[in-house]
């Protein structure tokens, strides 16, 4: 499991409880999150923090798998929460949650290292496949809205690292984007999945990206991917 | 561009005006030029005559540079040329010079279009009619008007050709008019539009409302966005804990319903916003443009990096000046609580008889508060005092602080 750098945290396996942390500062918002997350079998709030202040002392006393962040609190915002909590490994994977999708903050957030982000006013199927997507696999949440916030962002001068790839990497790169797991992307490609994790690790160490979405949202806005 | 027949038709009124328009100058003129050029003037009547012209030459001028002579023709062209107000806009600056000398530009043309569109009425039309109808006339010399000369050519059928040159005149009589119509409605937006002056303060207006309007449509944004959400979020675990909690069910919908609330009061605060601006650019003086206090304190209180005990009352609506000065003794009493206090403090807000009281209570660890506080209360107090409110602070027992304000919850609108 070390073809994402980020996953030094061990994806719950499917019969495993998910324990999961919500963050927001909006208290008729988390409250509801929580109760909604609370009612899956599979699934266990650990803790409720009001802002992202309270996200380390958090995350060390209930020992998370997923933290359910809010973009914009008061005091230290998601973004600043996310970037803190994922430079340390093991860390839990963090989806951010916010209010309005063409949110830049979200867009940051990613690059932060959030592994995905879902609108609050999202069904409450759309909020349980994105935790568990990310509490048991590593593949990227809603790939289609990761497009629409990434390719916003263009930037105008290619990274230098952009022009490095081969092309097998922009091959497997390219199913990464539509959110395929390594089993799929070597089925597709017909090579052998220890390949595919190869690959993914040259592309991870090239982009210095810390995950699959963080290497999706930065080769969109290099413009690699479309 | 202006070529349909509709606006055509427009343009010939507008030419028929503009040859009244220049009937009482050619009047004018004609009667003073020609009692001067009569042989028995004598010394003192030319004299006279020469005053009365230059005076009635004054009058003109004056006349044409009065700052209404440019909304007066505005108005006209728009109605009777169909030009809409982007093309010619309200007359902004009517005092201004560039303005006037528009206003005058513009008479000149029309007074130059009415003298040739007159000019062709007399000359033209009675010679074309006299033309056609030569034969029937039984005359057999035609005399040519304005000319003098006359030609013999002979009577009835002889005088036929006649009709020809005649319907030309009158056709060449139509063509004027359609070319004076014409070239009115195409110098109307040049002559009569706006001047640089005026384009700027439209481009700075426009700005001034899209900035109003972003700033309507941002607030609506992002203060019913977040109340429509937690809505829609309370309402999902609420019809998900139907089954198995009706009391978690319970305080979800009263979440919702309060939500509610707070959705209308959006609703409203947006609503007056757009009415605001729909009024003149700014809100009238002293109109009772309410705000919810408890929202501020709200904010305040999260702010803080106090632990505060705040039963977060009702909406509280108030006016600005209220809110501005509640927000001040909220948070200067907060600043103080967390400077001199041991870390805890408690707000309360409530409304009594028109009138909003605030209370703010925090353990302390000096019994005097030490001089930079007292600073900060001087101004406050002053502050209170300007909005017709009162405040009294002061040690409550030993170890606690006590802030008490009360302040009008809306003020009569200042007299200018």
């Amino acid at each position: 499991m070390a073809a994402d750098r980020q996953t030094a945290h061990q994806p719950a396996s499917t019969n495993e409880m998910i324990r999961i942390v919500v963050v927001d500062d909006d208290d008729l918002v988390r409250s509801g999150l929580a109760a909604i997350l609370d009612l899956e079998p599979d699934i266990n709030v650990v803790g409720q923090g009001i802002d992202g202040v309270d996200v380390p002392a958090l995350v060390a006393r209930s020992r998370p798998d997923v933290v359910l962040m809010d973009v914009r609190m008061p005091r230290v915002d998601g973004i600043g929460a996310t970037a803190r909590l994922t430079e340390r490994p093991g860390s839990p994977a963090v989806v951010v949650i916010t209010t309005f999708e063409s949110d830049d903050a979200v867009h940051d957030a990613l690059l932060a290292g959030a592994r995905g982000f879902v609108l609050k006013r999202a069904r409450p199927e759309e909020l349980l496949a994105a935790v568990r997507t990310v509490a048991r696999t590593d593949c990227l949440v809603f790939p289609n809205a990761i497009r629409r916030i990434a390719t916003t962002r263009r930037t105008t001068i290619k990274p230098a690292w952009a022009r490095r790839l081969t092309a097998r990497e922009r091959d497997v790169l390219t199913h990464v984007a539509r959110g395929q797991t390594n089993a799929e992307i070597a089925e597709s490609l017909v090579v052998s999945v220890e390949t595919v994790k190869s690959h993914l690790r040259s592309l991870l160490a090239k982009s210095g990206s810390r995950h699959r979405t963080e290497l999706v949202v930065r080769c969109y806005e290099a413009g690699i991917l479309g | 561009m202006k070529g349909s027949g509709a606006s055509v038709r427009g343009g010939v009124a507008h030419v028929f005006l503009a040859v009244a328009l220049c009937l009482p100058l050619v009047a004018g003129g004609a009667m003073i030029g020609v009692s001067m050029v009569a042989q028995d003037s004598s010394e003192l009547n030319l004299w006279l005559l020469t005053l009365l012209a230059i005076v009635f030459f004054a009058v003109v001028v004056w006349a044409s540079l009065l700052p209404s002579v440019r909304q007066v023709e505005v108005s006209t062209a728009r109605a009777l040329l169909e030009y809409d107000e982007r093309a010619l806009p309200d007359v902004r600056s009517p005092r201004a010079w560039a303005s006037r000398r528009r206003g005058v530009a513009w008479l000149a043309l029309l007074v130059g279009v009415g003298l040739t569109v007159a000019a062709a009425i007399l000359y033209l039309v009675p010679f074309g009619i006299s033309l056609v109808s030569f034969p029937l006339s039984g005359d057999s010399t035609l005399t040519w008007p304005g000319i003098g000369k006359s030609t013999h050519t002979g009577s009835g059928w002889h005088a036929v050709w006649l009709v020809g040159p005649g319907l030309l005149a009158l056709a060449a009589f139509l063509a004027v008019l359609g070319a004076a119509a014409r070239l009115l409605i195409a110098l109307a937006p040049r002559v009569l539009g706006p001047t640089l002056a005026e384009r700027v303060g439209v481009a700075a207006e426009r700005e001034r409302v899209l900035a109003r309007a972003n700033a309507v449509a941002r607030d609506l944004h992002d203060r019913l966005g977040h109340t429509l959400t937690a809505m829609t979020v309370q309402a999902t675990a609420a019809r998900r804990l139907l089954p198995t909690d009706p009391q978690a069910t319970g305080r979800a919908l009263a979440a919702i319903e309060e939500l509610g609330r707070r959705a209308q009061a959006d609703v409203d605060g947006v609503v007056r916003a757009l009415r605001d601006s729909a009024k003149d650019a700014t809100p009238l003086a002293g109109a009772p443009a309410a705000v919810d206090l408890a929202e501020i304190a709200r904010a305040l209180v999260q702010e803080s990096t106090l632990d505060i005990e705040f039963p977060v009352p009702e909406a509280l609506h108030v006016d600005h000046g209220c809110a501005e000065a509640a927000q001040a003794v909220i948070r200067e009493a907060l600043t103080n609580a967390t400077r001199h206090g041991t870390g805890s403090a408690a707000l309360r807000l409530h409304s009594h008889e028109q009138h909003v009281y605030i209370d703010v209570r925090n353990p302390i660890r000096h019994a005097s508060p030490t001089a930079p506080q007292r600073a900060g209360l001087a101004g406050l107090h002053e502050r209170v005092l300007l909005a017709d409110g009162q405040i009294t602070t002061g040690p409550e027992g030993g170890a606690s602080w006590l802030l008490t304000a009360r302040l009008p919850i809306s003020r009569p609108a200042p007299t200018r």
